[in-house]
């Protein structure tokens, strides 16, 4: 009996955990976090923001970088985008409009679920990707945070 | 006009104005417009995007030339020709798409400012021409109303107001619309008016028919009167005159004219007599009353007028003489006429006894010698009542027909009495005196014959004669004397008809006659 109560208790703090996740996001703090091996120890947020409008596709000690958006979640990309240059999804998408044409900047990559930006953090050394303070995994670095 | 005048040139520089402001606007807006992709542009280092940004401003007519500088980037177009053109850029900053308190860049607009100023003032004028059409309509419009509101019926009254003769009963008619009207008030007031006047006219009519009235009585009775009035001035130039004074004038054979002389002398006689009587009265302060010969004609026989003249001074203390000439002519001759009948038989046309006596008083008043000679005729009565009082008249009448023609010229023959003749003789001696009363004899003895009867009658005298002053110096005496000489011829009649003259003798009552 003890075995399995310690378990599900496991079990209910990890789907509560997850749960949290969903609910109580409204507070939630976000951060940008990269690879764990990036040699990046931090960004300033005119840094992040040449990042992921377009300006630069490098950290600034030259190594590749690569912008991550969430797609199911917009309710963390909209806080995300908020937080970062105060403007609400549609401009953001307005502005990747205007500059698709251009061809010389590239918008961020898209990845579907928080799941799969975990997964691309832990694959891809150059990613940058947002998410909630509560969802930061030790294969996480976590470069900026958002007040 | 001349407000349309100011309030379009006013319209004019405020639109010009507003279209300068406007047009500066527009620029600000027209960056706007672009005012992002130079945002994005200089955040991305991107030169098309800013490319994009430029030509887009510089798309617009109101941009002449602009450009885009960051530290980054930079691009223009037309600027050198805009800086040629003398023109100040608008500055614009390029802020950080993301972080607006960065500037990244600066965008210069040049604008372009003849085509602002021409567009600003196109669209002046035209606002100043729809403003002057405007008011062409708009005053056409009020012009035509004021007309027809307030000009129209103007001239109507105005015209009614010439064809009204002040003084009827004809008034103006208030023009449709307009009773409580302004001009309506005035038409009113104008009528009151034309009923004052028409009154004032009235009043003045009744006077002036009154006083025509009088004027043409007064008139009539000066005109018409018999007696001549004038009234002269000092120096004799004659104010008025009416037509009896004329007439007068015609008839004593003057023209007429403005004036006789200083009181009419001219017409006088006695100029000067007259004149200093007048003069004299008025001296006195008194009226001039007198009666005067005036000059005469040849024609007639001599005008006599009452003069009354008095001095007057007329409101202007000017003075004036008022004279009335009274023809008094006939009065005179009457008069004359009287004297003479009182002197004259009627009958025998020679003295009477009253004219005799006055004839002896003078002769004696003047001492002039004479003889006096008293004749009776025989045989009067007889004729009287034979052959009747008419026939008595024709031996009168004859007898002193001898009378007359046989005495001499200085002689006199006066009817006495009934049958009673008398001579003065110019004769101082019997001698004489018998011859002449013989001459007289002579011719009274002829017969007649009346009423073709074939007896004659004769009439024959008897005749007294006494001196003055032999006789007696006194009148009654020396006529009674000759009566008693005469009774003595009578005596003689019969008895010694040849000796019908007697002389009388020297008085015995001389001197102690008094009567």
């Amino acid at each position: 009996m003890r075995f399995f109560d310690r378990y599900f208790l496991m079990l209910t703090v990890l789907l509560g955990l997850q749960g949290f996740s969903f609910t109580v996001n409204a507070s939630e703090k976000i951060v940008v976090v990269t690879h764990p091996k990036n040699t990046v120890q931090f960004l300033d947020k005119k840094g992040l923001i040449d990042l992921f409008m377009g300006k630069y596709s490098a950290f600034p000690n030259g190594k590749l970088a690569t912008p991550i958006d969430v797609e199911i979640e917009t309710e963390l990309k909209t806080q995300f985008y908020q937080a970062l240059v105060g403007l609400p999804l549609a401009r953001v998408n307005a502005y990747w409009s205007r500059l698709k044409f251009s061809g010389r900047v590239k918008p961020p990559a898209i990845e579907k679920t928080i799941d799969d930006v975990k997964q691309r953090l832990k694959e891809d050394e150059s990613a940058l990707a947002y998410v909630y303070e509560s969802a930061v995994t030790d294969s996480m670095k976590v470069v900026y945070r958002f007040d | 006009m001349l407000v349309v005048f100011t309030t379009a040139e006013f319209f004019y520089r405020t639109t010009y104005e507003n279209e300068i402001r406007d047009a500066n606007n527009d620029i600000e807006e027209l960056y706007q417009t672009v005012g992002a992709t130079a945002s994005i542009a200089a955040f991305l280092e991107d030169e098309d995007l800013a490319k994009e940004a430029i030509n887009g401003l510089v798309k617009s007519d109101k941009i002449l030339g602009a450009s885009i500088k960051s530290d980054a980037l930079y691009y223009q177009l037309n600027v050198n020709e805009a800086i040629d053109s003398n023109i100040n850029p608008r500055v614009f900053m390029v802020r950080h798409p993301f972080m607006p308190e960065d500037i990244l860049a600066e965008v210069n607009v040049y604008p372009n400012f003849e085509h602002i100023i021409n567009q600003a003032e196109k669209i002046s004028i035209d606002n100043s021409y729809s403003l002057y059409a405007e008011a062409l309509v708009v005053g056409g419009v009020a012009l035509l109303i004021t007309y027809y509101i307030i000009i129209s019926p103007m001239l109507r009254v105005g015209r009614s107001l010439n064809e009204i003769t002040p003084g009827t009963s004809q008034r103006i008619p208030t023009p449709k619309y307009h009773s409580r009207s302004e001009i309506g008030k005035l038409v009113y007031d104008t009528n009151q008016l034309l009923s004052k006047v028409e009154d004032q006219f009235t009043q003045e009519r009744q006077l002036r028919e009154e006083i025509e009235f009088l004027e043409k009585r007064f008139r009539m009775l000066f005109e018409h009167a018999k007696t001549a009035t004038v009234l002269m001035k000092e120096n004799g130039t004659i104010e008025l005159r009416n037509e009896a004074f004329n007439d007068l004038v015609r008839k004593i054979g003057l023209e007429t004219k403005q004036g006789y002389g200083e009181l009419l002398v001219e017409l006088f006689e006695t100029p000067e007599a007259m004149r200093s009587s007048l003069l004299e009265a008025f001296a006195r302060n008194e009226f001039a009353i007198g009666e005067y010969k005036l000059k005469s004609s040849a024609s007639d026989n001599g005008t006599w007028v009452q003069l009354i003249a008095s001095p007057l001074v007329a409101d202007d203390n000017e003075r004036y003489y008022q004279l009335t000439l009274n023809d008094i002519s006939n009065r005179k001759q009457e008069l004359q006429k009287l004297a003479l009948q009182a002197d004259f038989d009627s009958l025998t046309a020679i003295y009477n006894r009253n004219g005799g006596e006055k004839l002896i008083a003078k002769l004696m008043r003047k001492q002039h010698q004479f003889a006096l000679a008293l004749i009776d005729l025989n045989g009067f009565k007889a004729v009287n009542d034979i052959y009747g009082h008419d026939a008595g008249d024709e031996v009168l009448i004859f007898v002193a027909e001898q009378l007359k023609e046989k005495i001499r010229k200085n002689d006199v023959a006066i009817r006495w009495g009934g049958d009673e003749f008398m001579l003065l003789l110019q004769a101082d001696d019997e001698a004489s005196v018998q011859k002449v009363v013989d001459k007289v004899n002579s011719g009274v003895k002829q017969p007649f014959y009346f009423n073709n009867d074939t007896r004659p009658t004769v009439v024959s005298m008897s005749v007294g004669v006494a001196f003055y002053p032999q006789t007696s110096s006194n009148m009654h005496a020396l006529i009674k004397l000759a009566d008693i000489a005469m009774y003595q011829a009578k005596q003689n009649k019969v008895s010694a008809p040849d000796d019908y003259l007697i002389f009388a003798n020297q008085s015995r009552f001389d001197n102690g006659y008094m009567d």
